[in-house]
């Protein structure tokens, strides 16, 4: 009996129970569940924004910031052309990379929040004893439901976040593509149109985009690893219209923008290249040919003349550097006095001399590159001159008196013209065969190229009293060239180059200064720049 | 801590103002379209559905609570 009574009475309690825990559940619960699950998203959402907000107002100062010294040592997506060896130091833009990190930081720093509240919260719930957890249970429903409405909310928030940092993302891209296409087609339209590239006069590396040395505060160990040069400024992930250099500075993106402000320099060597180097129609002359031909005689005439035509009116025309103001006052001098040009030295590369042509606003830089005749046979020393390859218009300069035709006929009896003359002793072909060889050996397409071929020393030959003594024209120039016995070489220039204009010139001081310049005005011709007017003197 | 650009600031500053811009808009719906009202009518909906699932029995005598709403019996 005695145990009926404890059984009916446990199952009442058990009833009883049952019946409060419904009670609380369908009463107390659900509705107290049901706020806190609304109040818990509110502050899950809240928890986002403040996150967000610290962090976009710069007051979180946790936050992972990709740094110049970051984006030196590759950690900026994106494909760098090998020419331009790695990323530049300087700032990428905020939504190339910054974004993503600001994001992925609010995210993170949000759930841990949320992630904190929770194990707060649970914590202490999970240590009570398991008699008050049983009797308890119902009401701790409500706290499960605010701490899911608050992970719900800060999921929500995030997405929402997520949603809005993409659209505003995706519209910069967009605005940005648009702006760098625009600025980098401009950029480049300029280039081709006016042929404007910058080359180096000491390496000859021909850049379309040179370097640029940022004008701001850098220390020694920045430009010793050269982050203080802006390989590529173009508009990219590091700036669409201006870019932040590491050291703070601003910079320009463009080379045509660029170009007014810094100094260029050539990617290559890192040396200075000139101001106006890839902005300006870029003329490269290598002049080639024997030993005694003429050819150092021939570009102090024609850049003594083409400096002095501008004295006459028209376009300004000054030396680029201080290596070519030297030279300039030197052939100044030299082509005054009437003297021979000095011989070029074989031991040393040759320098570039270059003049610019034109106004403030557009130009041309012509660099005139003048190899010793030695250098120019020996193929181990012609393989470094690497500016015949990228030249549009090359001069090919001729000594009459190498011919072995004019000097078999005339050496007897005009024995002091041919001392003065102090005729090349390399057979013309044989030295036009070693540049030509060159050129192919090294892949150069001379078809697209031009040639000026320049018989020299016209004043001297005309002493030899020739019957078949040629004109200026160039077709009685390659006809004279053919009966002089030089069928071969003619031949051979003619198929080898695109176009050959023959010349006869004599590069002394009395010289009729239209016909001094005449090989350098057909080259530059196809060019554009406009030339200074030359005087036609009839001093001849 | 790394200082950042200016044009990180400028971006940052510019999502705020997004930001805010949906924030706002999104308070003025919850008030033009009474948001919370509805909401918390939906809650209010939600408890009494429960509460009549829970008590709202077949068969309870007239005039109970539980029997307050079967068909036929007024």
């Amino acid at each position: 009996m005695q145990i009926v009574l404890i059984v009916v009475a446990v199952l009442l309690a058990v009833a009883l129970y049952l019946y409060l825990v419904f009670l609380a559940l369908v009463f107390v619960a659900t509705p107290l569940t049901l706020i806190g699950a609304g109040l818990g998203g509110v502050a899950g959402m809240g928890i986002v924004l403040h996150r967000a907000a610290a962090v976009l107002t710069g007051t979180d100062r946790d936050v992972p910031v990709r740094t110049p010294a970051e984006v030196v040592s590759g950690r900026l997506a994106g494909r760098v052309p090998a020419r331009f060896v790695r990323r530049d130091f300087a700032w990428p833009n905020y939504f190339a990379v910054q974004v993503r990190l600001d994001l992925t930081h609010v995210a993170s720093r949000a759930l841990a929040s949320c992630r904190l509240l929770v194990t707060r919260t649970t914590g202490p719930i999970t240590a009570w004893d398991p008699r008050v957890l049983v009797v308890v249970w119902p009401f701790l429903v409500p706290v499960v439901g605010s701490l899911a409405g608050l992970t719900a909310g800060v999921l929500l928030a995030v997405v929402v976040l997520a949603v809005v940092f993409a659209l505003v993302t995706g519209l910069a891209w967009l605005a940005g593509l648009a702006v760098a296409a625009v600025l980098t087609t401009a950029d480049r339209a300029w280039q081709r149109v006016f042929r404007a590239t910058g080359t180096c006069p000491r390496c000859y590396v021909n850049s379309e985009v040179p370097a640029y040395r940022c004008p701001g505060s850098h220390s020694p160990q920045d430009v010793q690893e050269g982050r203080d040069l802006h390989r590529n400024l173009r508009p990219g992930r590091l700036g669409v219209i201006w870019r932040r250099c590491g050291c703070g500075h601003r910079l320009p993106t463009t080379v045509l923008r660029a170009a007014r402000s810094l100094v260029a320099v050539c990617p290559t060597c890192q040396q200075p290249l000139h101001r106006t180097a890839a902005v300006d129609t870029d003329i490269r002359i290598p002049v080639f040919g024997s030993a005694s031909a003429g050819k150092t005689h021939l570009i102090m005439a024609s850049l003594v003349t083409l400096v002095r035509a501008d004295s006459g009116g028209g376009g300004s025309v000054v030396a680029a550097d201080e290596h070519a103001e030297r030279m300039l006052r030197e052939f100044t001098e030299i082509f005054d006095r009437g003297d021979r040009a000095p011989k070029t030295s074989a031991a040393q590369q040759p320098l570039a001399v270059t003049v610019r042509i034109g106004d403030n606003r557009r130009g041309a830089l012509l660099h005139v590159f003048d190899a010793a005749g030695e250098a120019l046979a020996d193929p181990d020393e012609n393989a470094r001159l690497s500016y015949l390859d990228t030249a549009r218009t090359l001069l090919f300069v001729l000594d009459p008196f190498s011919i072995p035709q004019v000097r078999d006929s005339c050496m007897a009896g005009f024995e002091t013209v041919f001392a003065d003359a102090n005729a090349a002793t390399e057979h013309p072909e044989v030295s036009y065969q070693a540049t030509a060889q060159r050129l192919r050996d090294h892949g150069v397409d001379t078809r697209r190229q031009r040639l000026g071929f320049v018989v020299s020393k016209r004043d001297l030959l005309e002493r030899l009293q020739l019957d078949d003594f040629p004109g200026s024209d160039s077709s009685a120039v390659q006809g004279w060239l053919r009966a002089r016995g030089l069928v071969n070489l003619v031949t051979a220039a003619e198929r080898d180059f695109g176009e050959v204009r023959y010349f006869l010139v004599s590069s002394m001081r009395t010289t009729d200064e239209e016909d001094l310049f005449a090989p350098f005005r057909w080259l530059l011709d196809s060019e554009p720049v406009t030339l200074p007017t030359t005087t036609r003197r009839g001093a001849r | 801590m790394t200082t950042v650009p200016p044009s990180h600031r400028k971006a940052r500053a510019v999502l705020i103002v997004v930001i805010v811009l949906l924030m706002i808009t999104a308070g003025v719906l919850v008030i033009r379209q009474r948001l919370v009202v509805r909401l918390v009518d939906r809650g209010a909906q939600i408890v009494e559905q429960v509460r009549m699932l829970a008590v709202d029995q077949p068969g309870a005598p007239v005039g109970s609570p539980a029997g307050r709403r079967q068909p036929g019996r007024e």
